[in-house]
């Protein structure tokens, strides 16, 4: 081998090894490179990947609440915020589309901005999206949108090419509604994010809200997350619904009564709930509040606020002794003339009567406090029977809470002379007989008062009666029975008999109706009587069931606090509960229909009047032709064979007679002649509380429709 | 004897070779799966839908030009590479007029649903026709005119690429040096060439400011060298260098630039009178060179680039003037694809960055980063590992062979890995400029990966007859 080519050798040896050395160089480079970007900086990195996709939990939508009717009182309407990326469409789509799209969008949205004002915003943030000058790239259109502007929103041009060729996205919210407003509206609660949930929304907030899910969202400029796909696109999960034992019809014809009621006698507040005797489910609860907006529910009075009852409470302490064997209805019991002495108190009726000897039966229905208290003084004022009277009260469920489902729910306050040694008197029995000393809720109340209502079964209260998932109902709440009977059957029917007798010749006359038999007792409670000095402060109320003989209902009013005047429970509470238990009858078709008889039904059949103009067609159809046109308003009604047609006299300053009218008509007469007036149910009038003819004065004339 | 040369041929394969390959390809396919699977929210991926994927015909493509290459003797790719070249070159004219126009650069035929890069066909068939030419009898690169030929059959096809243009596909031809390099071309040439470009990176870098008179103390060395004794020019000149580097920074730069130049121009006549003049014109012809390109770079930076291209350069060079959101985005984006990796990664189809878009051009120029992100540091290092002992195993290979076609060949193709690698991950990392040069078996683009699988193919073939004659 030559000396040159040995030479020639080596020097390609060095070129491999030059060549491997570079290699090997760059791959250092680039080892070293990883090793920083991946280990020494990973953590910088790895913040920096994670804040802009996350997976985020996602509340499902809130499931509805419903009335026992199928009506929504509860609903999660579906917004949306529109965002659009802007260099998702191709400068072709784009171009061609950015005029009709701005066109449209200011069309739609003419309070956002002008067409040539988003022609520039989205021409101008795509033009900076492109050179990344600024993160406008996922550039806000519109927000606070509804379901049908995003329907339209979508067939625009552009956006109408889809999240990935036309930069849609859709960011979708909740927001809580309700449909019939401030009816029953803190019963049915409140969703709220920086507050505490109250009222149904609370109780059944899990069931509600359904399962919490996740979604794949990225973050776009503002902070604002945006889910990688389209919203629509994906299922949507959802709560369950809530089906409650509520009736609106019902709620609101308790709602508007009560807020007379409160309005009128300028009350602090006022409760009225309704319940289903036989059930116990809740048909209509309102709780107002009298504020300077008027009356607003704020405060589930109903449930949440304990008080001393007053007379109402004779129901248990009556019930206690003649469940007990002690009472005989035609006992004798010396009510003093209406004021007497129980060791240092002295106790008064509602008024110096000057009744001395009476029957206890005449004592219940004069709401006697003297009465009371001295037959319980007399059955359970012995140290050694004290008990027994607590006991009584505790085997009615008096002294337990209802368990309603709705958070919020204190415990009754009744003293024990077990317990509280320090503070049973003398005086405690004489005025726990009568109200005193003791404190309920007027859902408990109402609860006792409806097992007597029931037979002597006391129901457990509840509200929701069953959870739909998907359509399908999946959990139905059977009714609970707490005691299966608080007394014997004689004792529940010699208090049926009392309640009936209060309201038909008692101190609850007022609730006396014509359309349907009350029975129930008035309370009026003194409120601040620690407090001598200020002015006297009342509440009043009435419970009780209708109808007396076959109760379906039961219901409390307590109106707190009156100050017109008027502060007995016979003339603050018991109107509105007559008005309530009338127009509840009115609305229950089936309870309607066993009490309306049947002269009435012929009547509301066939019985017309109204507005001449409107018949003559109809007349002249049928072939009646001499009918006076000249008369305003007529009666027609079929006497045997043939349509008598009569002329209504409707006189100025005179209550109308409006049997037999539509609705429009009556309204049209009453508003004429500057009539006061509420109505109930619908159809025709058959029914009218003022009879005609009277002169036209403040009183409000009721009409019912059937 | 057939089952003889059947063993023979067994033998004479190059295992290492084809299972790094192979791995190569297995790792390319899942990534692209990876990428294109970019519903992360879905379930229920499924290999067959993998399958329907149509990048996955062309891993099938890519196998079967594999096998191609394998079966067919070198000499016949050896004979017909004058007509290969032709035909590229004919395709590269076509697809000037017939090409349909992808991202502003017309470089694709499309046929019946395929498209198809001729740049690609190029790429082989001149580094073919180079080595064949090279490898001829009586061709040596030392001699100027086999040197032009040489450049010529470089050029032709660079020139036409550019015309589309792609620039990213012309500058990978400049990685058949390594066939240069290694038919024997002067060292110096190489040095001059890596000088030069040290002087543009150094002038857009640094300024000019800075780097004429970096420019102008190197050269003193050149005039330094020329003396019998050094040491105490070399003193001077660190003195220099002490006072330069010391009060560079309080002085007005032009006036140490003059200065400096005033020192050089001395010292050249100096030394020209004392030794040969010859040596002192060719080094300040040298430094003059330099100068002038300094100056070239910074001028063609500031009037001839237009911004898109400016922002290249400082993404490379000045990632500080960068905006993060706009020119800079792509390789925060890949680092921090990279980066959130880890050690270990998230996972196959768990890379959130890079599913969800974040990453541009991942399933192109940025696969790395997609890899780096699902499979971390682990993922990203073995398949650097991967590419390193590749690229080893194909000089080895090439040097183990007597034939210098076959020797050229196997440096060439080298020479386009090393480039494509170097250049693509560097990218990715923001230590190379954003070329859009994919990475070899990994990036999406079936053309590039049937031809790099065809070169591979028909290498190992020519390893397996290395001891033919």
């Amino acid at each position: 081998m030559s000396v040159r080519s040995e030479d020639k050798k080596n020097e390609l040896l060095i070129r491999v090894y030059v060549l491997l050395l570079a290699f090997g160089l760059f791959a250092c480079l680039i080892l070293f490179r990883v090793v920083k970007i991946s280990l020494i900086e990973g953590d910088k990195w790895r913040s920096k990947a994670e804040s802009k996709v996350e997976w985020k939990t996602v509340d499902s939508e809130r499931g509805n609440i419903f009335d026992a009717q199928g009506n929504i009182l509860a609903t999660s309407l579906p917004f949306f915020d529109i965002r659009m990326d802007l260099l998702a469409p191709t400068d072709e789509v784009f171009n061609a589309g950015v005029d009709s799209l701005s066109y449209w969008l200011a069309k739609d949205f003419p309070d956002v901005y002008t067409e040539q004002q988003w022609r520039f915003k989205l021409t101008n943030d795509r033009r900076l999206g492109k050179e990344r000058k600024k993160s406008v790239r996922y550039t806000a259109l519109v927000s606070d949108i509804n379901l049908d502007q995003l329907d339209r929103l979508k067939s625009y041009p552009i956006l109408r090419k889809g999240k990935y060729r036309g930069g849609l996205i859709v960011v979708r919210k909740n927001k809580r509604f309700k449909p019939f407003a401030g009816l029953a509206s803190r019963t049915i609660g409140e969703d709220r994010e920086n507050a505490d949930k109250i009222g149904l929304e609370a109780a059944y907030d899990k069931v509600l809200s359904g399962p919490a899910y996740e979604v794949f969202m990225k973050k776009v400029s503002g902070g604002v997350w945006v889910p990688m796909f389209d919203p629509a696109e994906l299922k949507i999960e959802k709560g369950d619904d809530v089906v409650t034992t509520l009736d609106m019809t019902m709620q609101d014809l308790v709602h508007q009564e009560l807020e007379l009621a409160v309005l009128n006698n300028k009350a602090r507040a006022g409760t009225a709930i309704l319940m289903d005797v036989e059930s116990g489910g809740i048909k209509a609860m309102a709780n107002l509040t009298n504020t300077k907006k008027g009356a607003v529910e704020d405060f589930n009075y109903a449930i949440g606020r304990l008080s001393e009852p007053g007379s109402t409470f004779k129901i248990a302490s009556y019930l206690a002794m003649l469940d007990d064997g002690h009472l005989q209805l035609n006992e004798k019991v010396n009510l003093n003339g209406g004021k007497k002495r129980f060791y240092d108190l002295t106790m008064k009726d509602s008024h110096l009567h000057g009744k001395f000897e009476v029957t206890a039966a005449e004592a219940f229905k004069m709401s006697s406090n003297i009465g009371a208290a001295d037959l319980a003084l007399k059955y359970y004022g012995k140290r050694a029977h004290n008990a027994r009277f607590v006991n009584k009260l505790d085997s009615f469920g008096l002294v337990s809470k209802t368990n309603i489902e709705l958070p919020g729910e204190p415990n009754p306050v009744i003293k024990h002379p077990d317990v509280n040694k320090k503070t049973w008197y003398g005086t405690t029995i004489p005025w726990m007989s009568h109200g005193y000393e003791l404190m309920l809720t007027p859902l408990q109340m109402l609860n006792f008062c409806n097992a007597i209502a029931n037979g002597g079964r006391l129901m457990e209260p509840y509200m929701v009666s069953e959870l739909i998932r998907n359509g399908k109902t999946w959990e139905q709440f059977s009714q609970k029975v707490l005691i299966d009977q608080i007394a014997s059957k004689g004792a529940i029917e010699q208090m049926h008999d009392l309640l009936k007798s209060t309201v038909n010749d008692g101190t609850a006359k007022s609730v006396k109706s014509d359309i349907v038999e009350i029975a129930g007792k008035t309370g009026t409670t003194r409120v601040n009587y620690a407090q001598a000095e200020e002015e006297k402060k009342y509440n009043a109320s009435f419970v009780g069931f209708f109808p007396a003989d076959s109760p379906k209902y039961s219901l409390l009013v307590v109106v707190y606090e009156p100050k017109d005047g008027d502060y007995y429970g016979g003339k603050v509470a018991g109107p509105v509960f007559k008005n309530i238990a009338e127009g509840v009858t009115l609305i229950d078709e089936k309870l309607m229909a066993s009490i309306v008889n049947e002269e009435r039904q012929d009547l509301v059949k066939s019985y017309h009047a109204g507005y001449a103009g409107d018949y003559e067609k109809v007349l002249e159809f049928i072939g009646v032709k001499d009918v006076q046109t000249r008369n305003k308003w007529i009666d027609i009604f079929p006497k045997e064979d043939e349509l008598k047609v009569e002329r209504k006299k409707i006189k100025v300053g005179k209550i109308p007679d409006l049997k037999g009218m539509g609705l429009r008509d009556a309204i049209y007469i009453m508003e004429s002649l500057g009539v006061k007036y509420e109505v109930f149910g619908s159809g025709r009038v058959w029914k009218q509380t003022i009879d005609p003819g009277k002169e036209i004065d403040q009183n409000t004339l009721i009409i019912y429709l059937q | 004897m057939a089952s003889y040369s059947r063993n023979r041929a067994v033998r004479g394969f190059d295992g290492i070779t084809a299972s790094v390959f192979f791995s190569l390809l297995f790792i390319g396919w899942m990534m692209l799966i990876s990428v294109g699977f970019s519903d992360v929210g879905r379930e229920g991926f499924t290999v067959l839908e993998a399958l329907q994927d149509s990048t996955t015909l062309f891993y099938g493509l890519a196998l079967g030009a594999f096998s191609l290459g394998l079966i067919i003797d070198y000499k016949f790719w050896n004979s017909v590479a004058p007509i290969i070249y032709s035909i590229a070159i004919v395709l590269l004219l076509g697809v000037l007029i017939f090409g349909i126009e992808v991202k502003g650069a017309t470089s694709w035929f499309s046929l019946g649903g395929f498209s198809f890069q001729p740049s690609e066909l190029a790429k082989w068939s001149t580094l073919l026709l180079l080595s064949s030419y090279l490898g001829l009898a009586g061709v040596n690169i030392q001699q100027r005119r086999s040197l032009f030929i040489a450049i010529g059959i470089v050029v032709l096809p660079i020139l036409l690429i550019l015309l589309q243009p792609d620039a990213g596909s012309a500058l990978v031809f400049t990685a058949l040096g390594f066939v240069f390099y290694r038919a024997g071309l002067n060292p110096v040439v190489f040095l001059a060439l890596f000088s030069l470009i040290g002087v543009v990176i150094g002038a857009l870098l640094w300024g000019i400011a800075l780097t004429v008179p970096i420019i102008l103390l190197l050269s003193m060395l050149l005039l330094i060298v020329q003396h019998k004794q050094t040491t105490p020019f070399i003193a001077v000149w660190a003195l220099l260098l002490l006072v330069f580097v010391a009060f560079g920074s309080y002085v007005e730069t032009w006036y140490i630039t003059a200065a400096l130049l005033a020192v050089f121009l001395a010292f050249a006549v100096y030394t020209a009178i004392r030794n040969r003049v010859q040596p002192v014109v060719m080094a300040s012809l040298i430094t003059l060179l330099a100068i002038v390109v300094a100056f070239g770079s910074d001028f063609g930076y500031n009037n001839i680039l237009r911004p898109h291209q400016q922002d290249r350069i400082n993404v490379w060079l000045h990632p500080e003037k960068c905006d993060p959101q706009g020119s800079l985005y792509n390789v925060i984006q890949s680092k921090t694809a990279i980066g959130s990796g880890g050690t270990l990664g998230k996972g196959f189809l768990q890379g959130t960055m890079t599913k969800l878009n974040y990453v541009p051009e991942q399933s192109t120029d940025f696969i790395y980063s997609t890899l780096g992100e699902e499979h971390g540091f682990i993922g990203s290092l073995g398949v650097m590992l991967l590419f390193l002992i590749l690229l080893i195993r194909i000089t080895v290979l090439a040097e183990r062979s007597k034939n210098t076609f076959i020797q050229y060949y196997g440096y060439g193709i080298a020479g386009y890995l090393f480039f494509q690698i170097v250049v693509n991950i560097g990218m990715t990392m923001g230590l190379m400029p954003v070329i859009g040069i994919p990475l070899p078996f990994i990036s999406k683009g079936g053309t590039a990966l049937v031809i790099f699988s065809f070169m591979i193919g028909t290498f190992l073939r020519m390893d397996m007859d290395r001891n033919k004659r």
